[in-house]
Parts: C-alpha cells; sequence; structure tokens
C-alpha cells in the first residue's frame, strides 16, 4: 500500500515539475518580446531608420522572423563580468555587450570607442580620454523589456577599473593594469589582508581586519585613475608605456554597471540582472546549455546593426559543430564555437563547396610546449634544446594541424610589435633546412647533457583534454622516441581548470608534469602582453619558471623604453636570450581555420572578440537554404 | 537409504560409463554450436594477444622499425584508406591492410594491440573478481550466523557506491601518484610495472577491487544451500577439517555457478575499459585500446569512417562471443535446462 502511494506520489510530483518547467520557461523565448522592444525603439530616433537596412519592420515579429545567426558556443562561459573573464569565450561576448574606453579594428589597430580622443603629457605618464555622451548603459529583463539607465559616466570606467584591482573581486587580469600607479600595490595588500586574520590568534583577529581595510580604502583611492568630469578620465601611470592606449582596449578596463553589481553581487551577469553599454544584450544564458545574445535596440549605431540575434546551444564537441554546420543549422565554424575540427580538413578542402567556405587566416597566438625549468632534467638547458629541436614542426603542421600554420621559432607571432619571425638566426636549431640535422643536434646535445639516446629520461608530457591537443601530442611524442629511442615519454591530460591549477608556479614540481601544452593569444599586439606579462619571471602565466636575469632586465627596459626603434631592438635581444635558453618550446603560430556559410559576411578582428555588430546575413539566402 | 549400504557388496552395480557434474556440463557445452564458436574465438583472441609482436603489420610484412608498432606513425600517409600503399621513404611499400589512421599509423596493428588491453582486461579483472569473491562468499556463507550476517551488510554497503564514479576517482588518483613520481620502493616498483604496462595495472586494480560483489553474493548462496546437504554432514561426521570441508566438498560445487556468472560479467569489463579509456582515463597514449581508437575515430567520422571499423567490429565481436560463451556454460550447468 505505502509503496503504491509512493508512486503516486511520484508521478505527481513530475507532472507538477514538469508543469512548473513549462511555465517557467515559455514566456521567455516566445511570448514577450515582440511588442515591447518595438515600442521602445521608437522612443529612440534612429531605429527609424532601420526599415532601410532591413526589410522586415513589423509591429510585431515572431521570434523565427528575427534575424539571426546561429552557431554553437564552444565551452560554458566562466563569466561575462570583464573584470573576471580571461578564456576566449567569455571575452567574446563582453565584447558584444561592452564597449570600453577603445576597440581595435581588423588590422588590430587601436581605435576610438567610448573615448573619441586621447592624448598623453610630454612625460607619458598621464593619459586623458575624452568621452562621448551617447552611450547608454541597457537593461534588459526577461521579457524583453529594454530600460534605459543613463549615460555611460566617466565614474563607470574608474569604478570599472578600481573594481578589476579591488583584492575581493580577484581578478587574474589585474596585473595588466599594474602599470597605473597604485595598481599594484592596491591589488596585493588584499592578499595579505585576507590571509592575515586566518593566520592570527582570535584575539588578534579584530585589530588586524581593522588595520587593512582603512589601508585597502586608502590604497584605492590612491590608484591612478579618476574621472576629472562626466567625460573625462585620466589616467597617471608609474612609467611611461606607448602602449597604453592597448591597455584601454582590453575588457579590464571597461566601464561597469555599479549599481547593477551591488545589487545582484556574484549573480549580475545573469540575464535579466546584467546591464551593458555595447550593441548587443544578454538574453539568454542557461548554464551548461545554451547562451543568446540580442540586439540593443538603444544603441547608438543600432540602425547598422542587422544581426538580431547571435548564440546558440553550448556544446563541446567540434564534429557534432561540424555536422550541425554541413546541415545549416549552424551558420559559423567560428569563434565563440569550434574552429573546423583536424579530422574533417582534409575532406573539406577536397569538396568543391565546403573548400569554398573555409577560410583560413593568421592569428595572433602561438601554440607551445612549456618546460618546467626549475625540474630535472629540464633544469638543464642542453636537455630543454634536444627536446625542442626534436620536433618536426613542417611536417606535423602539414599532416597534423593542416591549417597552414607557421613552424614557430620565437614566441611572439608576426603581427606583434617586436616579433622576431622573420629573423630566422633566433631559435635557428628549431627550423634547420633539414629536419635530419635537428636530429642530430638534438642527439648531441642530449648526450652532451649525459643522456645518451634518452637512456635514463622520464618525461612526462601534459596537455589539457581535446582531442587535437592529443593527436598533436601523440605525434610529437612519437617523434621524440624516434629520436631519443631510449627515453620513456608518457602523456597525460587534465580537464582545462584542472590543469591550469597543476601548471600555477605555486604547486609544487613534483605535482607538475615536466613538459606541458599551452598557448598564448594576445590581447593586444604588443610583445610587452608576449614576453615581459608570460614569462618575466614575476608574471603568474610564468608556468614554465623560466628565469634569466638578462631577459627580465631588457624587458623592463622595453616597458620604460618610449623610443619604437629602441624597443624593437630590446625585445629581439630579449627573444634571442629565450631561445637560446631554451625555456619553452614554440611549435606553431596559430591561424584561423574557419568556415563561413556564403550567406554570412564577416569583419574579425586578429585579437580575440570579431565585432558581430558589424556582420551581416543574407537573411533570405539562409532562410531558403535552411527550407531544403 | 541404510538399507541400500549394507547390501551394496550384494548388489551387482551395472557396467555404466562414470558421470561427473563437470562431465556433464562438458558434454552439453559442445553440443551448442555458437558456444564452441565462440569459445575457439576467444582462443584465437587470446593467441593474437601473446603473439602481437610477431602479427603486426610491421613483422609480418618484414619492415623494421624501431618503435612499438603501435605507435609507429607515418604522418604521410594520414587516414590511408584499406589496403593503401605506403610512398613515404621510410617505409616505402608497406601495405595498410585496414587502413591507417589520422596520424598514420597502421590499424591493424594498432587493433591487434587493443586485443591485448581488453583481453589482459578480461582475464585479470575476473581472475580477481572471481578470488576476492568467491573466498568472501564461501567463508561468509560457511561461517553463518553473526559473521556472515556483517560480511553481507558491507557488500550491501559497497553496492550502494556508484562503481563507476569510484572507478572513475581511483584512476584520477593513480594518474596523479604516477605524475608524482616515486624512486624505489614498493610505489616506485608498482609505478615502473604500472608504466610498463601502459597503464593498466591501476585500471586492474580499480576493476578488481570492485566488482567482486555480485560473486560473492552467489558464491554465500551456494555455500549456504550446499552445506546442508547430506555429504557436508556426512564428511563433518567423519571428522573432515573446516578448511578440507571448504575446499574439497563445497569449492567444487559452488565453482561452476560462480564461472558462468563470471564469463557473463566479462563483456562488462571489457566495455568499462573501452569508455575509461574513451573518456580518457584508460590506458596511457600511445598504447591502444580499442576504447581510444573508437573514440579517435569518432571525431572523424564524417570524413574517415574507415577507421571507426577495425575497433569497433573487434569490440563487438569479442563482447559477442563472451555473451555467447556465457550463455552456453550456463546452460551446460544448469541441469534444468537439458532436455
Amino acid at each position: 500500500m505505502s509503496s503504491k502511494k509512493f508512486f503516486l506520489m511520484f508521478v505527481l510530483i513530475t507532472v507538477l515539475s514538469l508543469v512548473a518547467a513549462q511555465c517557467g520557461s515559455a514566456p521567455v523565448p516566445t511570448a514577450a518580446p515582440k511588442a515591447e522592444p518595438t515600442k521602445e525603439e521608437a522612443k529612440v530616433e534612429p531605429t527609424k531608420e532601420e526599415a532601410k537596412a532591413e526589410p522586415t519592420k513589423e509591429e510585431v515579429k515572431p521570434e523565427s522572423e528575427k534575424i539571426t545567426l546561429d552557431t554553437i558556443v564552444g565551452t560554458e562561459p566562466r563569466s561575462f563580468d570583464p573584470s573576471k573573464a580571461t578564456e576566449t569565450t567569455s571575452i567574446f561576448f563582453i565584447r558584444q555587450m561592452f564597449v570600453g574606453l577603445a576597440a581595435f579594428d581588423e588590422k588590430a589597430n587601436v581605435i576610438p570607442s567610448l573615448a573619441t580622443e586621447w592624448k598623453s603629457s610630454t612625460d607619458g605618464l598621464k593619459w586623458t580620454f575624452k568621452l562621448r555622451n551617447d552611450i547608454h548603459w541597457v537593461h534588459r529583463s526577461t521579457d524583453g523589456k529594454y530600460e534605459d539607465l543613463g549615460i555611460v559616466k566617466a565614474q563607470d570606467v574608474v569604478y570599472g577599473v578600481k573594481r578589476t584591482l579591488a583584492p575581493d573581486t580577484a581578478s587574474e587580469y589585474a596585473y595588466v593594469l599594474y602599470l597605473i600607479q597604485g595598481a599594484e600595490e592596491f591589488n596585493t595588500a588584499g592578499a595579505a589582508a585576507a590571509t592575515e586574520p586566518v593566520t592570527d590568534t582570535k584575539t588578534m583577529t579584530e585589530t588586524v581586519v581593522a588595520t587593512p581595510t582603512v589601508d585597502i580604502k586608502q590604497l584605492a583611492d590612491n590608484v591612478g585613475v579618476k574621472a576629472i568630469d562626466d567625460t573625462t578620465v585620466e589616467f597617471t601611470l608609474k612609467q611611461p608605456a606607448g602602449y597604453f592606449p592597448n591597455i584601454a582596449a582590453m575588457w579590464v578596463t571597461f566601464p561597469m554597471p555599479e549599481k547593477a553589481i551591488t545589487e545582484y553581487g556574484e549573480k549580475w551577469t545573469e540575464a535579466g540582472n546584467i546591464v551593458t553599454n555595447g550593441p548587443y544584450t544578454l538574453k539568454e544564458w542557461q548554464h551548461q546549455a545554451s547562451v543568446y545574445i540580442e540586439k540593443n535596440p538603444l544603441w547608438v549605431d543600432a540602425a547598422k546593426v542587422q544581426i538580431e540575434v547571435f548564440g546558440g546551444p553550448i556544446n563541446q564537441e567540434a564534429s557534432t559543430a561540424m555536422a550541425m554546420y554541413e546541415k545549416n543549422d549552424i551558420d559559423i565554424m567560428a569563434d565563440p564555437g569550434w574552429p573546423t575540427p583536424l579530422a574533417d580538413l582534409d575532406r573539406i578542402k577536397g569538396d568543391p563547396e565546403l573548400s569554398k567556405e573555409l577560410f583560413i587566416a593568421p592569428r595572433l597566438c602561438t601554440y607551445y610546449y612549456g618546460f618546467i625549468n626549475t625540474k630535472p632534467p629540464f633544469d638543464n638547458v642542453k636537455v630543454r634544446k634536444a627536446f625542442s629541436a626534436a620536433i618536426d614542426r613542417e611536417s606535423l603542421i602539414k599532416s597534423v594541424t593542416k591549417g597552414e600554420q607557421l613552424p614557430a621559432h620565437s614566441f611572439a607571432p608576426p603581427g606583434i610589435f617586436g616579433n622576431v619571425a622573420d629573423n630566422k638566426a633566433i631559435g635557428s636549431y628549431m627550423i634547420m633546412d633539414k629536419y635530419a640535422d635537428q636530429v642530430t643536434e638534438a642527439k648531441k646535445l642530449l648526450a652532451e647533457a649525459g643522456y645518451p639516446d634518452g637512456a635514463g629520461l622520464n618525461v612526462k608530457l601534459m596537455h589539457n583534454t581535446s582531442e587535437d591537443h592529443a593527436q598533436i601530442a601523440q605525434a610529437i611524442q612519437s617523434m621524440w622516441i624516434e629520436a631519443f629511442p631510449k627515453a620513456k615519454i608518457t602523456i597525460e591530460n587534465q580537464e582545462f581548470a584542472v590543469y591550469l591549477t597543476t601548471l600555477l608556479p605555486a604547486t609544487a614540481d613534483a605535482d607538475k608534469p615536466d613538459i606541458y601544452r599551452m598557448g598564448w593569444c594576445a590581447d593586444y599586439p604588443d610583445s610587452n602582453n608576449w614576453l615581459n606579462e608570460v614569462f618575466h619571471s614575476k608574471s603568474v602565466q610564468n608556468y614554465s619558471k623560466f628565469y634569466n636575469k638578462d631577459f627580465d632586465k631588457l624587458l623592463e627596459d622595453a616597458a620604460f623604453e618610449s623610443d619604437p626603434t629602441k624597443r624593437l631592438k630590446l625585445y629581439e635581444q630579449a627573444e634571442k636570450v629565450f631561445m637560446d635558453e631554451a625555456g619553452i618550446a614554440p611549435i606553431y603560430y596559430y591561424t584561423y581555420v574557419n568556415m563561413y556559410k556564403p550567406w554570412v559576411k564577416i569583419v574579425r578582428s586578429p585579437v580575440t572578440g570579431d565585432p558581430v555588430d558589424k556582420w551581416t546575413i543574407d537573411w533570405a539566402a539562409k532562410k531558403a537554404a535552411r527550407g531544403k | 537409504m541404510t538399507i541400500a549400504n549394507t547390501a551394496s557388496p550384494v548388489m551387482v552395480v551395472p557396467k555404466r560409463k562414470e558421470r561427473t557434474p563437470l562431465g556433464d556440463a562438458i558434454q552439453q557445452l559442445l553440443k551448442n554450436r555458437l558456444s564452441v564458436g565462440s569459445g575457439i574465438f576467444i582462443i584465437v583472441l587470446i593467441m593474437m594477444a601473446i603473439f602481437a609482436d610477431f602479427l603486426n603489420g610491421y613483422a609480418l610484412q618484414g619492415y623494421k622499425i624501431n618503435q612499438p608498432a603501435f605507435a609507429q606513425q607515418v604522418l604521410q600517409d594520414n587516414n590511408a584508406k584499406f589496403g593503401h600503399v605506403s610512398e613515404s621513404p621510410k617505409l616505402a611499400g608497406f601495405v595498410y591492410w585496414l587502413g591507417a589512421d589520422n596520424l598514420g599509423r597502421d590499424l591493424w596493428s594498432r587493433t591487434l594491440y587493443g586485443t591485448r588491453v581488453s583481453v589482459a582486461v578480461a582475464l585479470v579483472a575476473s581472475s580477481v573478481s572471481l578470488i576476492i569473491g568467491l573466498s568472501y562468499g564461501l567463508i561468509s556463507g560457511y561461517a553463518g550466523g553473526r559473521v556472515d550476517e556483517l560480511m553481507m551488510r558491507f557488500v550491501d554497503f559497497l553496492y550502494g557506491l556508484p562503481i563507476l564514479i569510484v572507478v572513475i576517482l581511483l584512476q584520477v588518483y593513480f594518474k596523479a601518484l604516477a605524475r608524482h613520481g616515486a624512486e624505489g620502493g614498493l610505489i616506485g616498483f608498482i609505478l615502473g610495472l604500472n608504466q610498463a604496462m601502459g597503464g593498466l595495472l591501476f585500471v586492474f586494480i580499480a576493476f578488481g577491487a570492485l566488482n567482486w560483489l555480485g560473486m560473492a553474493r552467489i558464491a554465500r548462496g551456494q555455500t549456504l544451500s550446499i552445506k546442508q546437504k547430506e555429504f557436508v554432514e556426512a564428511a563433518k561426521s567423519i571428522g573432515v577439517s573446516t578448511p578440507n570441508i571448504i575446499f574439497k566438498h563445497i569449492l567444487w560445487n559452488v565453482l561452476g555457478p560462480c564461472i558462468v556468472q563470471e564469463t557473463l560479467q566479462i563483456p562488462n569489463y571489457i566495455l568499462t575499459e573501452a569508455f575509461l579509456s574513451y573518456i580518457g582515463l584508460g590506458v596511457d597514449a600511445p598504447t591502444p585500446s580499442w576504447g581510444i581508437m573508437i573514440n579517435e575515430a569518432y571525431q572523424g567520422l564524417r570524413s574517415n569512417p574507415h577507421a571507426l571499423f577495425p575497433p569497433a567490429m573487434a569490440l563487438t565481436l569479442t563482447v559477442l562471443a563472451f555473451n555467447f560463451l556465457g550463455d552456453g556454460l550456463r546452460d551446460a550447468f544448469d541441469p534444468r535446462l537439458r532436455e
């Protein structure tokens, strides 16, 4: 009897929860947004011209009629909070939803965005940005109503910068702002304050907590950023830096909506809570399931934005994405989704239709294998060099990665200020004419280091979980076994978040692999973002724990130097030291290997986050193709 | 009954072939053609696993390579189709009978070495589970009372754990241990052994430690019923020692059903290994396992479907063979199923 009751209860609960779920979710995607946005639109001037850009201006637009660009989203975004985002998926969406002082154009030049102009004082220490006054904060409620929350002011920029630096925010990108006066002190003092009360005894706690909070407020005030008036921001740097506008184009300096952040706390980036100032707003973010952004009707250039909805389901399988692409379910194989999978490249290149949709272009990223420079036997430069030299980069690119990547022999790729990709004298042991010579050299080096033919070496190589990384790792493993037959080489993989923790400089060397895979993509196209921010001995990103006094000195000099020719020289020297010491084994400079349906016209940015607001779509052609 | 005993010298026992339960079972099994076929298939498979070093493509075609055959890759032959002849300077004229994967590794050789992994998993996991489960069940069943109660509740408790998740956790732990490394000592020895086995040892440990529960229950149940039988009473009454009773009288009667059960479990082990490898927690690359090969082939399914056939075929046939053999054994050991 009782089991029957239980069963009934169970059925009842299931049914009820299903009904509830239906009620909860149904209005969001379909019913509401029809009438309201158009009303709102009518208030704002520019939308009147909208009829020109798109033929379908109607009173009520059903969801399926909205001009939609479908993609998949490669991974669950970690955060849409500009202070906290670190990975490409999040950053891609952040660049659609927020605008900062400056932006990057198609050639990675810095162009005005929220700021119309900027200038630096003669000593290069003070930077003044003039803001435009027609960019508004916008809130989109879950039922599709848009609300204008006022103009984006200089104070919002100041708040954004300070928030990124605030110790409580724990931004992983805060170090980028350390060139601003007082920034480092503010950012790091917090860490000390946070740990101190824990280590101290109970009686001590109160006093210990009290002092740092006062300190922190003071430190925050000392940060060299202030709003002169509503449309002027002034930054004070601790050293002259010609590349500062690049930083002003990074998401960590974006203005942020203080009110929403204080109101919702951690949850402020959820759809319905988030307040944005860019061409798009967050329409839907179902965690681990889907992300959609919607055109912001209150955006200053809304008339020029054609694509109304952009996004798709979150799917971690590149092969699934490819299948969807071929079925016309999605329009692009590119960020924020997956690039074209390696396994399908040969077929695509051979296919008369698909090959036309394939798009390969240089990308400002480098794929490399890092050595833990403090962990024997890789504390020996000869061992590092031998392993780097024994990689056949040409074959790897030709047969495995297949995307016309360039074999790398230095860290910063072509297109970055200060790169040495054309100087074949640097890192020459990686790019000899014949691979066989590289192997001979590698064998010689390893024998000199005391490991003839790799005897006695037990090397662990690790990569983050991904089929493509696994392929590359196995190909390189095979090259190493071929060159050093007596060495034992094992491969391991870890999920990305775990992997990053494993690699942190603070983790004990014993818990780390000997060699790790990593890639670095430009945040802004300057070697400072590459050598200095990644491999300076003080950088948190310096997973290899590479340390060389001259190298650090060269980078510090280059950061202070304002003469471009001198800076170039300094970076060239730094790259040379880095490669002579074989701190890492660069493998290739990335390319975009993307696919776009013929009805999609894109504008790309070499820096993460193509401007979707400038993309267009031949809506009729897409509908026709889908109808088939 | 007692009368028959005293009268035995007088009775003339008709000459009749002696029949044992085991003999009967074998007779019965041989009548089942599907099972016999499966048995032969499994024996061939084991042979192939043992002699993989001589049967791989490179050895059979007389090519000398300085890598393990399953790791040998010729990048320019990647995704070669069935019967492709290599034109690379290193391996000119080499024929890829079953094609090559996307790193240019011979699929025949890799499938062959994959057999090793699957067969090893099947044999080791099943023997570990059989030994632990059988002893546990025998002791529990024979001891009875409080001990039995306690031991079985412990099994129930373990049953409550989600086995696959525990196996995954163990794998993650062992892999971290292996990365940490240790020079000398027992741990060093185990790690060395594991590396020599391509990471398989830890898979075995994880399996063996957790898959004996069903076996223990069956063994206990059988023991409970058999220890009530007259011949056990008789043995007790003439003073046979307890270990002797357990091992000579009860064990052999319990073994039959347990072997049947174990054979039917083997496909599970093989599939679980394939699954673990599929999600990257199985054997270490480049050691091939059918699960890893299926995963790799699946990524390029739309472009190179040929790479999926060898491992998928091998996995399917092997699992089927073990199932048929298990079915046959069950029928053979169960007198009620005979005509």
